[in-house]
C-alpha cells in the first residue's frame, strides 16, 4: 500500500528544459504532490492524452520546491515515452500521479552520508541531499557516467555541500573507471554512516556487494517498467534475498535496503 | 421521488448500479482503486483471481509495452483463498458493490474446491471461472481451450456453489461461440469475454524471447475491435448475459460493447492508466443514455444486432 493517498490531477508545465546533450528536466506546478512529496519517491506521467502510448513514464522526484509548490523530473530521451514528454511546452497541461512509492529512510544515523550514482540514477540525489544538507550532514556523489555528455546535476549537488566525485571509462571524469572501482577505493579511505545507490542494475548489484563487506549499510533506489505505479498489475518485481518471493516495486519501493533485495536475477 | 438511475442493470440475479465492472487482475482487490474513486460507481467488483494455495507469480520480466497494448506475465500472483478471505473479505464487504471472485485451478478438482469454499463466504456475490489465464504452465486457458474442458469445469463448478456463476472465456480458441454455448448449456449463468490474447516479444540483442514462458497476454485498446467482435458473437449464440471487456477505455467503447449486446463492460487496463478511467466512463455513458433518449442504457443492449 501506498503510504498516504496520491494525488491524480493535471499540473502545468513551468519549465522544460535540456540540461544536457540527452537529459532534460521538466517542472510542473503541482502544490499538492509537491507538499506530499519525499525525496527517493515518484510521479507517473502520462506522455499522451490518448492511449498510445499506453502506460504512463515513472520518474524519480529530481526537484521537490514546497514554496513554489513545483516538482521537477529529470529525464534521458529513450523512446516515444520521453520524446513526446520533451515536447511539453510551457503552460501545458500533464496529466500525473503522485507521490508513489516509499522513498528514502533516512532516519538512521547518517552523519556522514555515501551515495552511489549511475547515469540517469543521478536524479534522486538532488532532494536527498537537501534533506541531508538542512541537518548539518555531509554526503559524498560517487557519480559513474559513460562520457561527458551524461553529466548532469553536478553544480547543483555542489551548490548544497555534497562532495561530487566523478568516475568514467572514458577518462572525463575525475575517477577514470567504473564508478564500482572508485567506490571499492573510497570506501578503503573513508567511513561512512549510510549509503544510498541508484543506477543500472550491474551497478546496484555490485555497490550492494562492496557496501555490505565494508558493514556499509545501504539502501537502492530501483527502477522498473510499471503498468500502473499503484499496486494493481503486479507487474513491476525484484526477487526478495529470502529467495522464496518478490517486492513490488512501485509500492514497496522503489527504495529497499539492499540486503533485502536479491540482484542476481536477470530480467 | 425516487431518483431514476438510467445506468442501473442487473446479471444473473444481481443488482448492478452501473454496467461498469472491474476486469479481473487489473484493479487488485479495490483497496488502490478507492484512494481514487467511491466503489459504489461500480457494477461490481471483480477481484484479481485466486487460486487455493498463494501464487508468487511469474519470475523475469512481466510487463511488455506494445503499440496502444500490454503483455502481461503475472502468472496469478494472489494470496490463496485462505488469506483473501481473511485479508481482503473484510475490506471488500464494507464497499458498496457487489463482489465477484475469480477463481482459477490446476485442476477440476482445485476449481471444486475453491468453489465450495466460496460458496457460502458472507460478501461474495457471485464467481467468475477463469478458464482463460494464459499466463500459468497448467490449468487456465487449457480449460477454456475446448468445449468439452470448459463444460465440465462449469458443470463441477455447479455442483459445488450455489452462487450465479460467471464463466470468463479465452480469446485464443477457433470458435468462440461453440465454446459460449458449451459452458451454457453446462449451467453458467453468465459469460464474460475476453480474457487477454496471446502475444509475445522477442529482444533483438539477445534473440530471445522477453517473457520466461515466452507467450503473454495481451490487453489494452489494441485489442479492443478483437473483443468488441467476440462479444458480439458470444450475444447471438447464447441466453444468459454477457460481460463484455477488452481494451475499453473510453464510454464511447463502453457503448460500443453494449451495442454489441453486453450486459455489462469491465474496465481494466483502462484502470492502471487512469485510475479515473471509471468515474470518467460513469459519467460519459450516462450523459450518451440520455442524449440517445433511452430511460435505461439497457435499452439499447444489442441493439447492433437489429436489421
Amino acid at each position: 500500500m501506498v503510504e498516504h493517498r496520491p494525488h491524480c490531477g493535471i499540473a502545468e508545465v513551468v519549465e522544460n528544459i535540456k540540461v544536457a546533450p540527452k537529459i532534460w528536466r521538466l517542472t510542473l506546478c503541482t502544490p499538492e504532490i509537491a507538499a506530499a512529496a519525499k525525496p527517493g519517491q515518484f510521479v507517473n506521467i502520462r506522455a499522451s492524452s490518448q492511449y498510445d502510448p499506453l502506460l504512463r513514464r515513472p520518474f524519480s522526484l529530481n526537484r521537490i520546491d514546497r514554496a513554489k509548490g513545483t516538482i521537477s523530473v529529470l529525464y534521458r530521451v529513450v523512446g516515444r515515452g520521453t520524446e513526446l514528454i520533451s515536447l511539453f511546452r510551457l503552460g501545458e497541461k500533464v496529466d500525473l500521479i503522485g507521490p508513489l512509492g516509499k522513498g528514502f529512510a533516512t532516519s538512521h544515523p547518517r552523519q556522514n552520508s555515501l551515495f552511489v550514482a549511475g547515469g540517469m540514477g543521478i536524479a534522486p540525489f538532488f532532494p536527498l541531499a537537501q534533506v541531508l544538507s538542512a541537518d548539518k550532514a555531509t554526503a559524498t556523489c560517487l557519480y559513474g557516467v559513460r562520457c561527458a555528455d551524461d553529466l548532469a546535476e553536478v553544480s547543483h549537488l555542489e551548490t548544497i555541500g555534497v562532495k561530487v566525485v566523478t568516475a568514467s571509462e572514458d577518462g572525463c571524469g575525475h575517477y577514470h573507471g567504473k564508478v564500482t572501482d572508485l567506490l571499492a577505493a573510497t570506501l578503503c579511505q573513508e567511513d561512512f554512516s549510510l549509503g544510498f545507490a541508484c543506477g543500472p542494475h550491474a551497478m546496484l548489484s555490485a555497490t550492494k556487494d562492496l557496501c555490505l563487506a565494508a558493514k556499509l549499510p545501504l539502501q537502492v533506489s530501483l527502477e522498473s517498467i510499471m503498468a500502473c505505479g499503484l499496486g494493481l498489475c503486479l507487474g513491476c518485481t525484484c526477487p526478495k534475498s529470502n529467495g522464496e518471493d518478490y517486492w513490488h516495486i512501485c509500492t514497496d519501493g522503489p527504495v529497499l535496503w539492499a540486503e533485502e533485495v536479491d540482484f542476481a536475477w536477470r530480467r | 421521488m425516487e431518483k431514476i438511475n438510467p445506468l442501473a442493470t442487473s446479471l444473473a440475479g444481481l443488482s448492478l448500479s452501473s454496467p461498469l465492472v472491474t476486469a479481473s487482475g487489473t484493479c487488485g482487490y479495490a483497496r488502490e482503486l478507492s484512494e481514487f474513486f467511491d466503489l459504489g460507481m461500480l457494477g461490481a467488483i471483480v477481484v484479481k483471481g485466486i487460486t487455493l494455495a498463494p501464487r508468487t507469480g511469474n519470475p523475469g520480466t512481466r510487463l511488455i509495452e506494445t503499440p496502444a497494448g500490454l503483455i502481461n506475465s503475472i502468472g496469478l500472483e494472489n494470496p490463496g483463498v485462505e488469506k483473501f478471505i481473511s485479508g481482503e473479505m473484510p475490506f471488500l464487504r464494507q464497499q458498496h458493490a457487489p463482489v465477484i471472485v475469480n477463481i482459477s485451478g490446476n485442476t477440476e478438482e482445485e476449481y471444486a474446491a475453491l468453489a465450495t469454499r466460496l460458496d457460502k463466504v458472507v460478501g461474495v456475490s457471485a464467481l467468475e471461472v477463469n478458464i482463460s489465464c494464459p499466463n500459468v504452465k497448467t490449468g487456465g486457458m487449457a480449460f477454456g481451450a475446448s468445449t468439452i474442458a470448459a463444460a465440465r469445469v462449469t458443470t463441477l463448478v455447479r455442483q459445488h456453489s450455489q452462487l450465479p456463476l460467471i464463466v470468463k472465456l479465452s480469446p485464443n480458441v477457433t470458435d468462440i461461440a461453440a465454446i459460449a454455448r458449451a459452458v451454457e448449456e453446462a449451467g453458467a449463468d453468465a459469460i464474460s469475454l475476453i480474457n487477454t490474447l496471446l502475444g509475445m516479444a522477442i529482444d533483438i540483442e539477445t534473440r530471445r524471447p522477453i517473457l520466461r514462458g515466452t507467450f503473454g497476454g495481451l490487453s489494452g485498446p489494441a485489442i479492443k475491435p478483437v473483443a468488441l467482435r467476440m462479444v458480439y458473437q458470444v450475444f447471438r449464440a447464447v441466453k444468459i448475459p454477457v460481460i463484455g471487456m477488452g481494451g475499453i477505455s473510453t464510454w464511447q467503447d463502453a457503448a460500443e460493447f453494449i451495442l454489441a449486446g453486453a450486459t455489462a463492460v469491465g474496465i481494466g487496463t483502462a484502470s492502471m492508466v487512469n485510475p479515473l478511467a471509471v468515474p470518467t466512463i460513469h459519467q460519459g455513458l450516462q450523459a450518451y443514455a440520455t442524449r440517445q433518449g433511452v430511460r435505461n442504457i439497457a435499452e439499447l443492449r444489442g441493439m447492433a444486432h437489429q436489421q
